[in-house]
Parts: structure tokens; sequence; C-alpha cells
């Protein structure tokens, strides 16, 4: 027996329909909006008369996501006076949304799984909450729609009440409690008949003929499809045309990547922090504070959004993030960004068993935590200039609770007014109730620092990520390798490591770290007290000494390092390596490791990406798809190893 | 703060309309004055000073030999040199009249052309070192008052590189190009006066200049198929930005 089946169903006849419409809008309890035209395009917007409602519209040109995650939407506002006067913004009040083709009731269902996971995304669910969803079976289809092949052309769920069209009247499907008060308060309706539900049935049958658009393979084979053909000439190809506009990710009910900035006013007093639409496309999406792009190629980019659709995300969440309404197809000027048409043109080639390739299986945890957005107060407790680039702050919480942290996490550290940035934590986890961080300066966050003096504030939000699992590291030898300014998390691992009891945990430590010059080389006190612990060893390198600087250690890049470390086979076997540094380090100290006969599942690294969200929503820190944010920043070397991205 | 600083505002070749722009921004002007000190701007002072500036605005682009000794004068006694809007960034609509011999033009104009004497109008980027730029015809309030307060926090001003077309998605509108065959330049154009046009209907004329990394060529062949012919692609991509790096190739050089 089909699920709608069970449904109690109501018939509306078509003016009644306008009646309960209107009686909504005049109610004033909520905003009423629903489907009207636009030009010759339709919108959802908000009602003043039942007879705007548009209910045989084919497409509207935007989801009606726009109401659940704003295009732009204040996240808090602040007084930069007294920058802890924050306030987390208010949700508008309930919402009724008429005419939601099943679809985009489908799309809100998959959005529910991102942000509505152990870290919840208050606004979005404060939303959801406060809204209603009248559905509507499609009455026309939209030419670039395929939603018949992706099988969301009818739906069973995530509607209060959803409408189907049959001649003088509609059908009421009741799909909630909410749904059916609100029909019974504000509509005048009468049971089904047997014969209605056969009709309805048979309309939703009738739909899927409707589709001219359709795809020549299942959704489930688009995994397959797509991880077969990574570096398929298609891409580049078709990224030619490509105009870099983001439309293609703006109208999609599946594209929920976010960016969030500080903005103040002119005087300086108040502020807020807004969120705004992002999209994949964009050039600046995947843009760090040091400047650096990942993703640069355009190419790289455009494959990107298909692999986050049919791939990133069928792994994580088990569905495909395409609802196959043909929004992208319409908005894209070169017509390059139909999936449809993509799916069909590689369906032709190879197909991989192997899905899993691009994502890693393991599930972190995740801590379940209060607000997501509000970070938490502290001050800073004591500063120290490290080097002309680099300062060391040790901070505390306002409340003196510890950080809680693993070696190798990280924080989002917030300056109001000016914004947050991901800063790795630099002290080993212990029972004090301040963490340090080391802040290089780079971007806006991070040269705002050097402003700074012990006593102000900051907020932080976190710890977030995969840290060093240390207690498998227990028993090992540890080759623990850093580059720049890689020895700012590594000294997390250091610290916990040759820490008193610790320290016996682990058999010997070697220590290699490479700085570009003597001058910016970190930490050297505390390399000289490292030394001094028993089997601890220290090798030191910068790539050039100029006059006058004083160094004893070696000169040249850190891979000339390895030659000192003498491992036979047993040995190596029983060897953590862990690397951290900037991105081209990886590729020539890892060929140094396994030289030394170092198994890939011995390796770990860290690295580095935007992550501005930390709680896998935002979408920027993509490695294929693995989170940084979540997975990483630390990964073992043998998961990642096979991820295009993460070594480019 | 211990002292205020120094705005200057000059103005070039151009319209005056950036500036207008600025005394636009009404009710934050006595915040402004509060914070700042204008201490150069002729359009609304009686005494201004020239000894030197911490940030000055420059309007309009350089078009006669006078103009170009001018703004080296004024870079030397700036610390921070602002391009204020198209063009002093790359002519403008000015720099139309660089693809006219330049006989014709002055002749066009003046019944005596022995007593004129300009160049080819450039950006004010090409005779001195910019420190920013303030996309738009004219520059965008929201934009100026960004990097006014950017200059207060001492950061890099937060302007996004995206086209219109993001903020036409973010405003729910019809794409012009494809539901009205309209030669729209919004998808190489950079965002940041919030789509005006084509919010109403009329599509954009590019009047913010290049985005980062357009693809000018996929739009051009994107009007050429829309009917419109080479003499018509020429003038979208010469009108306010012909003489950027970007624009160069559509615009005929």
């Amino acid at each position: 027996m089909a699920q709608s089946h069970s449904k109690i169903v109501k018939i509306i006849a078509k003016r009644d329909l306008n009646t309960f419409v209107n009686n909504l809008i005049k109610d004033k309890k909520h905003n009423v909006v629903g489907v009207k035209t636009k030009g010759i395009k339709f919108v959802f917007g908000p009602l003043e008369n039942a007879s705007e409602l548009r209910l045989d519209y084919d497409v509207t040109i935007l989801p009606p996501k726009k109401y659940f995650l704003p295009p732009c939407e204040t996240l808090m506002d602040f007084n930069l006076n007294k920058p802890f006067n924050v306030k987390e913004s208010d949700v508008a009040k309930p919402r009724i949304i008429i005419g939601v083709h099943p679809y985009d009731i489908i799309a809100l269902e998959q959005t529910d799984e991102l942000y509505l996971d152990s870290q919840k995304d208050d606004f979005y669910k404060k939303r959801r909450d406060n809204t209603i969803i009248i559905g509507v079976d499609i009455q026309k289809v939209s030419e670039k729609s395929f939603a018949a092949s992706m099988k969301t052309h009818v739906t069973d769920s995530g509607f209060d009440l959803m409408f189907t069209y049959l001649d003088d009247s509609y059908a009421v499907t009741i799909g909630s409690e909410k749904g059916k008060t609100l029909l019974e308060k504000y509509g005048k309706t009468k049971p089904a008949a047997e014969s209605d539900i056969k009709k309805i049935s048979e309309i939703r049958k009738n739909i899927a003929l409707q589709f001219k658009k359709k795809l020549n393979v299942d959704k489930e084979q688009w995994s397959n499809v797509l991880v077969a053909n990574y570096d398929h000439p298609i891409w580049e190809k078709r990224s030619q045309k490509c105009m870099e506009c983001g439309s293609c990710t703006m109208v999609c009910p599946t594209c929920f990547c976010y960016d969030v900035k500080d903005e103040v006013s002119i005087n300086l007093k108040n502020g807020s922090r807004v969120r705004t639409w992002d999209g994949c496309l964009l050039r600046d999406f995947t843009l760090i504070g040091s400047g650096e792009v990942f993703r640069d190629d355009i190419s790289k980019r455009y494959r990107h959004r298909f692999y986050r659709k049919g791939n990133y995300l069928p792994e994580r969440y088990g569905f495909v993030a395409c609802v196959g309404c043909g929004r992208c197809g319409i908005a894209c000027l070169p017509d390059i960004a139909d999936p449809c048409d993509v799916i069909n043109d590689l369906s032709h080639f190879e197909r991989s068993d192997d899905t899993g390739k691009f994502f890693i299986k393991q599930k972190t945890e995740v801590a379940e935590k209060g607000v997501i957005h509000i970070p938490r107060i502290a001050t800073i407790k004591r500063m120290e200039q490290l080097t002309e680039h680099e300062i060391l702050f040790e901070i505390e919480f306002d409340d003196k609770e510890p950080l809680g942290h693993k070696p190798g996490q990280f924080v989002e550290v917030s300056i109001f007014g000016i914004g947050e940035a991901p800063i790795s934590v630099s002290s080993g986890p212990g029972s004090s109730s301040s963490f340090e961080i080391v802040v290089r300066r780079v971007g806006n966050v991070t040269s705002r620092f050097f402003k700074m003096k012990p006593g102000d504030k900051l907020g932080i939000r976190g710890p977030f990520g995969n840290g060093f699992d240390v207690k498998s590291f227990e028993k090992k030898h540890l080759l623990l390798s850093a580059g720049g300014i890689g020895i700012v998390p590594m000294r997390s691992l250091i610290q916990y490591v040759v820490d008193g009891e610790n320290r016996k945990k682990y058999k010997d430590i070697a220590i290699l770290y490479g700085a570009k010059q003597p001058s910016e080389a970190l930490f050297m006190e505390e390399f000289k007290d490292w030394c001094k612990i028993d089997d601890v060893k220290c090798e030191l390198t910068v790539d050039q000494c100029v006059e006058g600087d004083c160094w004893t250690g070696c000169t040249g890049l850190i891979t000339t390092l390895y030659a000192k470390i003498k491992l036979d086979r047993y040995d190596s076997e029983n060897t953590i390596a862990v690397v951290i540094g900037p991105s081209i380090m990886y590729r020539y100290v890892i060929k140094c490791l396994e030289t030394l006969g170092i198994p890939d599942e011995n390796i770990f690294v860290s690295l580095e990406r935007r992550m501005k969200c930390g709680v896998g929503k935002c979408g920027h820190c993509q490695i294929n798809g693995v989170y940084v944010c979540r997975e990483g920043p630390v990964f073992n070397y043998n998961d990642i190893k096979d991820l295009p991205e993460a070594f480019e | 703060m211990n002292e205020k600083p120094k705005i200057a505002i000059f103005k070039f070749t151009g319209c005056a309309g950036c500036q207008l722009e600025f005394l636009h921004l009404e009710e934050i002007f006595l915040d402004i004055l509060e914070l700042f000190d204008i201490s150069y701007w002729v359009m609304v002072k009686r005494d201004n000073d020239e000894t030197g500036w911490d940030i000055s605005l420059v309007e309009g682009g350089i078009s006669t030999p006078e103009e170009i000794e001018e703004i080296k004068q004024i870079r030397m006694k700036t610390k921070f040199l602002v391009a204020f809007g198209d063009c002093a960034i790359g002519g403008c609509i000015p720099s139309i009249r660089n693809w006219t011999p330049q006989l014709d033009a002055e002749s066009q104009v003046y019944r005596d052309t022995s007593v004129i004497q300009s160049t080819k109008v450039f950006g004010i980027g090409e005779y001195v070192k910019v420190d920013a730029i303030l996309k738009g015809c004219p520059a965008h309030r929201d934009t100026i008052v960004e990097l006014l307060k950017s200059a207060l926090l001492e950061i890099r001003p937060r302007l996004r590189q995206h086209p219109v077309c993001v903020e036409c998605k973010f405003r729910d509108n019809a794409c012009l190009i494809t539901s009205k065959k309209m030669a729209c330049m919004g998808p190489v154009t950079s965002a940041g006066c919030g789509a005006i046009c084509p919010s109403l209907g009329r599509e954009c004329e590019g009047c913010f200049g290049p985005m980062s990394n357009p693809n000018t060529s996929a739009l051009a062949s994107i009007f050429k198929d829309l009917g419109f012919n080479e003499k018509d692609i020429k003038r979208k991509f010469r009108k306010y930005a012909g003489m950027s790096p970007e624009f160069r190739k559509e615009a005929g050089h």
C-alpha cells in the first residue's frame, strides 16, 4: 500500500481555495507567501490577495531556500565599545509558503540533513519550525526540468498540506497535524471520495510522462559515472565557456554554502555579523588570508560543483544533491550547468565501483555544541612577539573553563567588526584554563591582532576538527617534521608528548624543523629545552642565512635533514611520522619518509584550507568530498593520498 | 584617535559625479566630519590645505600634459591614493575618444585646435601608483563608506569581486539575457551596485568595470548569438572600461 493512501485527503472547491488563502492573509498571524508572476517568470513572494497565487506555474526563479537561508542575513549585532554585548538576531514571524513543488520540498529535506545535524544551525532551525509548507503537485513541467528522472516529481513527505489540481477543485493531502489544524480553521472542505483518491494517483503517474528532459542513467549511478571520469576532457572543454557568474549555485535549491563577514557603522560604534550566499564557482570562494586560492582553475571549480552534487554529498548523506528542477540550466548563459546534460554525456564512458574514493569513510565524532555561530568571550592574558610577523597570544575564557582541545585542533577567533579567522591551537592540552595561539600577519583579522594588547577581548568558537589521536601513537617512535609556520600546531603535539608522565608512553622522538631564515625560526628557546629531554632529538635547518645571522643549525631545505635519521626496517614500521607545513612541502617530505620505509598509514599530516564555519556547513574548506574542518585538519596520509585536491 | 586623517578630493577629466556621490552621503556626513579632516575639496570648500594628505580620492582620468604633472604632485603629497570611480581607474566614458584619431576628436569640439593639447585618456594608474580603487560610474556610496571605514580600522577594504549576476540572483531577478534577449553586461561586470539596472528591467551597462577574471569572449559570443553585430559588441565593451586589460580585446584593441 503506497504511503500517500494512508494520508487523509480532503477536497476543496476552487473558489474555497481562494477564500482559504485570503483568510490566511487577513488573519495576519503568518507572513503568507506564494508563487506569483514577475514579468514572464514566476517567483515566491508575499501575497496580498489569493488572486495573485499561480499554482499552475512551471518553476520559480529562486527556490524557497531563500526563506530558510536568506541571501543576506544578520547573525548577530554587537557594540564595538563593549564587544561582548552580542545579540543573536531574531528570525521573522511564522510564515506560510504556498505552492511549493515536490522537488523543492525534497531539496528542503536534504538541507535539513546538513543544517539540522549534530551541529544545528539555529537560524535555519527556527525558520524551519516556524514555517508551514503548502505544496502543490506539478501542473506544468518546466522545459529544463528532469525531476522525474530524479524521482522528485512527487513526494510523500515534507509538507503540511499538498494540493493536487482536479479540474474544478483541488484535492488536499494532509501531511501534518499543523496542516490539518490550519485547513480546519481557515478552509471549507469535504472528504475525498474513493474516486478522487484514484484520480490523484493517476495524475501523479501522469506527471512523470510530461518531462521532456530525461537522464540516461539512474540517479544512483551518478557517483559511479562521475568517479570514473574525474580527468575526462569534458570539464576543461565545457568550463572554457563558463562565465564564473555563480548563477548556477545561487538558483540551486541544494546549494547552501555561505560566506560570513562583519559590518560596522561609520562611527565604528555598532556592528553586525552578516551571512550571505556564496558559491563554489566564484574565485574567491576558497581564497585564504595569505592570498592562496585552492581550485584556482575554473575547470576545477566547474567540476567541483558536479562532484559535490553527484558524489561528495551522496557519499556523506546518502542522497544525490540535485532534485532535477532545471533552474541552473535556465540560469546558465553558455548552457553548461545542466547536470542532466553532463551526466548524459558522461554516461557512455566507463563507470567506477569505488565511489568512496574522494571521501573518508571513518566518521569523526563531533561534539554536540550549543549555538554554532556565537563565540564565547575570552581575554588576551599575555602577548609575546616571536618574530617580525608572528605573535603568540595566551588566551583565557572569561568563564575560566579550559578549551578542552586535542593537539592539532583549531579555533575560530573573532575580532568583532573585522571578522573571524581559523587559527591552530599551539599549546598542548592540559589542566590550564588558558591556551596559546600564534598569529602570523596575513589577512585582515590576523593583521588586526598586531594592534591588540593584553586585556583585550576576543571571541572564540571551537575547538574544531580532528586532532592527533595521541593514544594510537603510544609505544611508537615519533618523527615530527614541521616547515615554517607548521611548527605552531606541531607545538601542541610536542608539548603533549614530552610532558612529564606522557613522555614514557612514547619511544624516541625526533623533531625536524625547517624555517626560511634564522629570523623566522620560532620557539628556539623551547627547542633547547626539548633537546634536553631523554631520547628527544631536534634537527633544525633554514633555507638560507644572510650575513650577520646567528645560526648553529643546518642550512638547506628540510628534506636534507632526513639523512640524519637512521631507522632500520623494524623501526620504521614502529614509527609515526607527522608532517605539518606549507602545501609545497608535503610531496617532498613524504617522499623522504617513504624512502625511510615508513608506511603510509603511519604518516599524519595537517592541511590548511579556508575553514570559515568550522562545522561542515559553509563549504569553503572542502578537499574533494572531505571537510577539512571536520575530518581534518589532521589526516592520516593513507586516507587522503588519493584525493586529487589534497596536495595539488 | 590622536589626529583625524586628512582627506583630499581631486577632479581630473570626468563629470564630478563621484564627488557628488560623496556629498550625497548626507545622513552620515556629520559622522564623517567628526572622523576625518576634509582638508582639500575645491567643490565644497573655500580654504583648501595643500600641504599633504593621508587619503586622496582622485576622480577623473588623465587627458593633458598638465594633468600628468598634477597627478604626480598629488601622489608625492599623499599617503594613500585612491582611484575614485571608473574615470580615474581606466578613463571610463571620456576614454571612448581614444578610438578616434586625436585631431578628429579635437576638431569635433574646438574650432581652433591649435590651442588644445590633449593626450589619450588614461586612468591615473598609468602615471602613478594607486593604492585602492573604487569602482563605479559614479563610485557607489556603499563602497566609499567601506573604504573610509577600512581606513579607520586599518584593514583592507572588503569589496567582493564577483559579477552583477550574483546580486541579480539575490534579488530574484529573471536573467535579461536568457528571458529577454537583452545584451546585459552583468556577467563580466563587477558587483557592488546591488544590480540596480537589471532589477528595473534595464540591461547592465557595465559601469562598475570588469569583475576579477571575466570571460569576455564567452559573453561576446553570446551577444553575437542574440543578433548583435561586431560594432554593437565593441561599443558595449568600450563604454565604461574599454581601456582596462580585461575588456581591451573585446573593445577592439
